[in-house]
């Protein structure tokens, strides 16, 4: 857990560095009432000061096992591909098209290794879904290309 | 007025609106790995289209119900469905164990209603009274309170404080993106469109709590749950209710009591009900061995947390929790702002939600005895199923605020900042409360200073701001220094 918790801590030192030196662009107090970049670089400075707190506490902490980048991942990972490739394709091909194929996808992926099990649960979500957002809460959903 | 809430609440809509969050609350509540606030996150954007008292009942309705779900699968398969259960497993899976599964959920029903029940009544007493002195709150008064609510980080950061702050940190980052409502100057937009009204509420909290809990589950998939007990009759007998009455009662006080105070929510208030029905018990060695009180002493009290907890959201406007701070964006969403405006605006509404809480309660207690058997079979819905379909299900909430791909890529990058976020042991809730919290603090501190021309004094010269303002300090510090004396102790027993 060290790992990741130093990899947050160090983005979070990033960040507010990138806070702190935008907000320095933006308009001063005036009449004594803090500008827009008041609060940011407070909190900048705050952030910063938590993350190297973190940083020097987790050195003396004992650590946690985390599973992250192995095996066990992997079905995670290729998961959030999938959902970019979802996301990507949705707009053309629409959700009723797009959303059955990412399920069968995704079932496939997490081993379900009946195909029957795979096609009518993701034509069954697709349908429910799309009868209760369009149909019954007049939400419209992305209709693709065709 | 009491004719209009009551022809409000018995419509057609608003009835199935709690039975459809009830029955929604219980199986996600049930489901170990599903959160309650995942569930609140994951109904939002259904709501989006029905009318306020509708939308609303829906997530009152899942949030009683999630708190009491949580005990089915504690009860028969030692696993709680909600760190709300955790203190019901102590009791409830030794009395399964005996063969009496029926009972203990029996026991878990009506406890968790009667919690419930009695925290609404003191939801009905005394949300009013104190939305009255809130009315007096001016830009000083509002920026203590919200600090207040920002310093209630330290208490729900979980093991670790400095990384609950850094979480809260970040949350009121992401809450300054977007045009600053005092001066209209657009902060941190980097010459995007997107971001000039600043980040979309909803895809943000459907990503943080729901979308990542999907990818923490798809590590664990081949977990599953499996109920093999069989559940007849589930309606408590004359003796066991003579027995746990008292108990329930107590329970429910102590819940909606720890309830109301931010940061403390269900799975706290369920262990010092447990605790102290131990303390006054005759036979506390018992505890433990499957005991009727011992399993109605924690389930009444986390119900009770849910009318406790909905008393400073609605009055002050203050989440005291992941499930709380969901509802104050399901709020805002209905264009109802939370706070003591709310009840002189909108009176209509708040009764129609207390008494939309109390049926949500009869509701659970009805679904609750009649339904087990059919709760118990959505429970066993294999994960490798579920989680493609909550996946889709946070895509469409997303999309359906405002029918645009931005947010569903949003909610992604949320989902994905949250799951890493989990691996590296930050807690999320912060996130939320400060999304929240941090605008409100800005710009009522830097209103008082326009109200003053500058003066810092003005926040020392209003009472009532200076009394949150220490209550911010001592409720900051106070968890700070407990977990210093507690790591400690560790260390000394520890050489």
């Amino acid at each position: 857990m060290k790992k990741v918790s130093a990899c947050i801590a160090i983005t979070m030192i990033a960040l507010s560095v990138l806070l702190i030196l935008v907000a320095s662009t933006y308009p001063a107090a005036n009449q004594g009432v803090p500008g827009p970049g008041f609060f940011p670089t407070l909190l900048g400075i705050g952030v910063i000061a938590l993350s190297f707190g973190q940083l020097l506490v987790q050195r003396h902490e004992a650590d946690i096992q985390v599973r992250l980048f192995c095996k066990e991942n992997v079905p995670v990972f290729i998961t959030m591909g999938l959902l970019v490739v979802y996301f990507l394709v949705l707009k053309y091909l629409g959700f009723r098209i797009a959303t059955p194929l990412f399920l069968i996808a995704v079932m496939r992926l997490f081993q379900v290794k009946k195909w029957s099990v795979c096609i009518l649960t993701a034509v069954l979500t697709t349908v429910c879904t799309y009868l209760v957002f369009s149909t019954l809460l007049s939400v419209q959903l992305p209709y693709g290309i065709f | 007025m009491f004719v209009q809430v009551l022809a409000n609440v018995f419509s057609v809509k608003v009835l199935l609106s709690i039975i459809g969050g009830v029955a929604a609350g219980i199986s996600i509540g049930a489901m170990p790995g599903l959160t309650s606030v995942m569930g609140i996150a994951l109904l939002m954007p259904l709501t989006f289209t029905m009318d306020s008292t509708s939308g609303l009942m829906v997530l009152i309705g899942e949030f009683v119900g999630a708190i009491y779900g949580g005990s089915i699968t504690a009860i028969l398969i030692n696993t709680p469905g909600t760190p709300s259960a955790a203190a019901t497993v102590l009791d409830g899976y030794p009395m399964t164990k005996k063969g009496q599964a029926a009972r203990a959920l029996g026991i878990s029903t009506v406890s968790s209603f009667t919690g419930g029940i009695i925290s609404g009544l003191f939801l009905i007493l005394i949300a009013p009274k104190l939305a009255e002195v809130a009315l007096k709150f001016s830009a000083p008064e509002t920026f203590a309170l919200a600090l207040f609510g920002i310093s209630i980080i330290a208490s729900i950061s979980g093991k670790s404080i400095l990384k609950g702050l850094m979480s809260g940190f970040f949350g009121i980052m992401l809450s300054l993106i977007g045009i600053d409502n005092i001066t209209g100057y657009t902060r941190f937009t980097f010459g995007s469109a997107f971001l000039m009204k600043g980040l979309t509420f909803i895809p943000v909290l459907v990503g943080l709590f729901a979308m990542s809990q999907c990818f923490i589950s798809i590590e664990d998939l081949r977990e599953q749950v499996k109920i093999t007990e069989k559940i007849t009759h589930t309606m408590p007998s004359k003796e066991d209710m003579k027995i746990i009455l008292p108990t329930i009662i107590r329970g429910g006080i102590t819940g909606t009591f720890i309830g109301i105070v931010p940061g403390a929510g269900g799975d706290i208030s369920a262990f010092i009900s447990y605790d102290m029905e131990k303390r006054l018990s005759k036979h506390p060695e018992l505890f433990g061995t499957g005991l009727p009180e011992a399993i109605a002493a924690p389930e009444s009290s986390n119900n009770g947390t849910t009318g406790g907890a909905l008393i400073p959201l609605l009055t002050l406007g203050i989440p005291g929790d992941g499930n709380t701070a969901v509802m104050l964006g399901a709020l805002m969403v209905h264009n109802l702002v939370p706070g003591p405006q709310l009840f002189v605006e909108q009176p209509l509404v708040v009764n129609s939600l207390f008494l939309g809480f109390m049926l949500a309660n009869v509701c659970m207690l009805v679904m609750g005895l009649s339904c087990i058997k059919l709760f118990t079979k959505i429970v066993s819905i294999p994960k490798v199923i579920l989680v493609p379909i909550i996946m889709v299900m946070c895509v469409v909430g997303a999309y359906a605020i405002d029918n645009a791909f931005s947010d569903i890529v949003l909610m992604f990058v949320f989902g994905v900042i949250g799951y890493f976020m989990i691996k590296g042991g930050y807690p999320l809730s912060p996130i939320v409360l400060a999304l929240i919290l941090g605008p409100m603090a800005e710009g009522n501190f830097r209103r008082s200073l326009v109200m003053s021309h500058g003066s810092y004094a003005i926040f020392f010269t209003h009472p009532i701001a200076f009394v949150f303002i220490l209550i911010a300090i001592v409720s900051f510090v106070f968890p700070i220094v407990k977990q210093a004396r507690e790591n400690r102790k560790e260390k000394g027993a520890g050489k």
